[in-house]
């Protein structure tokens, strides 16, 4: 090996190194606007920026934007979890995600070590035909890469020149909001907990569970039926390992198998 | 404790001392570092003052919105709830890091905390949100038995042998924000200007001075109620002076808890409470009319935690007023069902529609009771919340029933489960961890024991 050959490994050993150190920056350069997110522990939520598609804002759709951002802060501080099972809502400004593509493998990783379990970023469109278009996106950041409901848009309709009363009690309708949190938040424990996140976990889905059957109504689109589906498969995996797992001793492990058979039709819990 | 907060409670003593002679409803104003109540009172409603979250600056301070708001709202709780015999309603004042409701009570129980156990405090709180002219406000409400470590309230009922339980979904709710407008903000200032008037007589026109000048030198503003008349109250001091004060709260023409609906369901719990405390018929059919009132408001349908807990209180109060008669659990079976239904996956609220369900069917002298259906009810609660120990201890319970000889032929089974069965599942119950300990499968004791049925 000459000198050069030496000079060229030490060349590109250093970029590696250098690569090697800023790649796992990414995501923290990502997050200098959620700065909490670092300080902050337990199972946190990002609220990003909720913007006009338009740019111009009048006053009645600047009230719509404020409502939404106090509404959402309101839902996830208002849970009354345990203190190590509670949510901290960490406001981004300025953060606006453009969709999937601003999470690669790297930075959800990133993420999810840090317990941030949903972030949360909007679209507000303006007024036509009579309504608002809210636009919500929610990742569900702990979910498996392969879950195509992980990434959840979601389209609300508040009626445009509605009283400030029915604006607040569209949003107060809003109780899904809590149910992707939860979603998340199972997962995640799940993964960290094992048979110890067990019931905490069934506990999360099926609540999440009822509140998202509610909120998508009757005639769930593709995506909403797949994060139901998952949901499903998630609960029943809980009770087929709760049964088999010899490290758990909780109440699911006692289960009748008619409960087991209601809940799973398919045999997933057996 | 120091000096001032020494004297202050000597002061707040003697005034007890004077206002606990026939006390009924009494009203108060205090400082939230250094809170006071009348510790007699059967049940007490401690109104803080709404944070305004309208700017950084202010959501720090004692905002006068926010401390107006509760003047309006305590005044007219004193009013809605004298109905209910020997109450309270106190304003809390002070800026909102000193008064955290959970601090606060805690403050107030190493002070107060010795008394009777079965006495019941209501804490309401709220912030309010302001969106260029437009307002919303939100409350908070929280009740529960004045001790260390209230377990909550249950209902209890016999079955055989044992026991089966069942508590409230919560006993702290968030309620749905509410728009108020810069009229109503306007008029909560003129209403509370007025309020804050103790009159001669019950007319606005005839001579009065603001309460707290009734209170000199630092004394502490205590009051009882004497009389009411339509809006008004008259009130007694603990100075020695009587006057009239508006209480009922207007927003234009509507009233403040047509505006606020959840002063309806605080009305309701302190009648739930006074009921508890010295049931009368009266009692129990106001605070049900109070809480039906709620649940017929727009606000409830946005509110499923705080509809189901009125459904379950007005259960609770139907069984008790009626002597828990057969019919009396006909008519409360279907307010818990509709409690379940609206929270299918509360545990809480499953487990009450199965406990109330099951002792239905199981006072019935004739017909058997499926044990299969039964226990699968709690099993199904237990599903939905593997750390429902409740749901869980009822379940064991149902099994080690089934096992008694005595009460074994009141069971159809179906399937049919030996003795051995049924006493490997009740081994097997026992052995359960949660949280990585073995569960205790034991109701706790609510601080006011259900009475028993007839």
């Amino acid at each position: 090996m000459n000198v050069l050959t030496i000079r060229k490994f030490w060349h590109w050993l250093l970029l590696g190194a250098v690569s090697l150190v800023l790649v796992p920056c990414l995501p923290a350069q990502d997050l200098q606007l959620c700065t909490d997110v670092n300080s902050t522990t337990g199972y946190k939520v990002l609220l990003d920026d909720i913007r006009f598609n338009s740019g111009a804002t009048d006053a009645q759709d600047k009230q719509l934007m404020d409502l939404l951002k106090f509404q959402l802060k309101n839902r996830f501080e208002d849970l009354g979890d345990s203190p190590d099972a509670r949510y901290k809502l960490i406001r981004c400004s300025g953060r606006i995600p453009d969709g999937e593509a601003s999470f690669p493998p790297m930075i959800v990783d990133g993420l999810v070590n840090r317990d941030v379990v949903l972030e949360i970023w909007g679209e507000v469109f303006p007024s036509s035909a009579g309504k608002h278009r809210v636009f919500l996106n929610y990742a569900m950041l702990p979910l498996p890469a392969n879950t195509s409901a992980r990434f959840l848009q979601r389209q609300y309709q508040p009626k445009v020149g509605s009283s400030a009363d029915d604006i607040v009690d569209w949003l107060a309708n809003l109780n899904e909001l809590t149910a992707y949190a939860m979603v998340a938040r199972a997962v995640r424990s799940l993964a960290t907990g094992g048979p110890s996140a067990y019931d905490g976990a069934k506990a999360d889905l099926e609540t999440a569970s009822s509140s998202l059957r509610t909120a998508f109504g009757d005639s769930p689109s593709a995506t909403q039926k797949q994060l139901l589906a998952f949901l499903s498969e998630r609960k029943c995996a809980i009770l087929h390992d709760a049964r088999n797992n010899i490290s758990y001793h909780g109440p699911l492990r006692q289960l009748p198998d008619s409960i087991v058979e209601r809940e799973c039709p398919a045999g997933g819990g057996q | 404790m120091n000096c001032r907060r020494q004297l202050r409670t000597l002061s707040v003593l003697a005034a007890f001392f004077v206002l606990s002679q026939g006390l009924a409803t009494a009203g108060m104003i205090a400082r939230c570092a250094s809170p006071s109540m009348f510790p007699d009172s059967d049940v007490t409603v401690f109104v803080f003052p709404y944070v305004d979250y309208t700017s950084t600056d202010l959501s720090q301070m004692e905002s006068p919105v926010g401390t107006e708001l509760a003047g309006l709202i305590q005044a007219d709780t004193l009013l809605a709830i004298s109905r209910f015999g020997n109450v309270a309603a106190i304003r809390m004042l002070g800026r909102p890091s000193e008064c955290q409701p959970e601090s606060v009570l805690r403050d107030l129980l190493d002070a107060f905390g010795s008394g009777r156990p079965d006495r019941a405090v209501v804490l309401l709180w709220g912030r309010i949100f302001r969106v260029d002219t437009e307002i919303y406000v939100q409350s908070y409400a929280s009740f529960g038995r004045f001790v260390h470590g209230d377990p909550g309230e249950m209902i209890q009922l016999p079955v055989g042998d044992r026991t089966l339980a069942a508590r409230l979904a919560s006993q702290t709710l968030s309620f749905p924000p509410r728009h108020v407008n810069e009229d109503d903000l306007k008029q909560i200032r003129e209403r509370f200007a007025k309020e804050n008037i103790v009159h001669d007589s019950p007319d606005e026109r005839s001579p009065g001075k603001p309460l707290l000048l009734l209170f000199p030198n630092d004394r502490q503003p205590a009051y009882y109620m004497t009389d009411s008349q339509g809006d008004w109250i008259r009130i007694h001091t603990q100075t020695g002076q009587d006057g009239w004060i508006l209480a009922r709260a207007m927003l234009g023409k509507q009233t403040l808890s047509g505006r606020l609906p959840e002063m309806k369901f605080v009305e309701g719990v302190s009648g739930y409470f006074g009921y508890r405390a010295h049931p009368t018929p009266a009692k129990a059919e106001l605070a049900d009319d109070a809480l039906r009132t709620f649940e017929n408001s727009s606000l409830s349908a946005t509110a499923p935690m705080a509809a189901a807990v009125s459904r379950q209180l007005r259960g609770m109060l139907l069984l008790l007023a009626q002597g828990q008669s057969t019919s009396a659990f006909d008519k409360a079976s279907s307010l818990f069902a509709e409690a379940a239904a609206m929270l299918p996956s509360s545990s809480a609220v499953t487990n009450m529609a199965s406990v109330v369900s099951f002792y239905s069917d199981w006072s019935q002298p004739s017909p058997k009771v499926n044990f299969q259906e039964a226990v699968n009810r709690f099993w199904t609660s237990i599903s939905a919340n593997p750390d429902d120990r409740m749901a869980l201890t009822n379940c064991w319970t149902l099994y080690t029933l089934a096992r008694n000889p005595a009460f074994r032929t009141r069971f159809a089974f179906d399937p049919p489960l030996t003795e051995q069965d049924l006493a490997q599942k009740a081994q097997q119950m026992e052995e359960v961890q949660l949280g990585g300990s073995p569960v205790r499968l034991a109701h706790a004791s609510p601080v006011v024991p259900w009475p028993k049925s007839q």
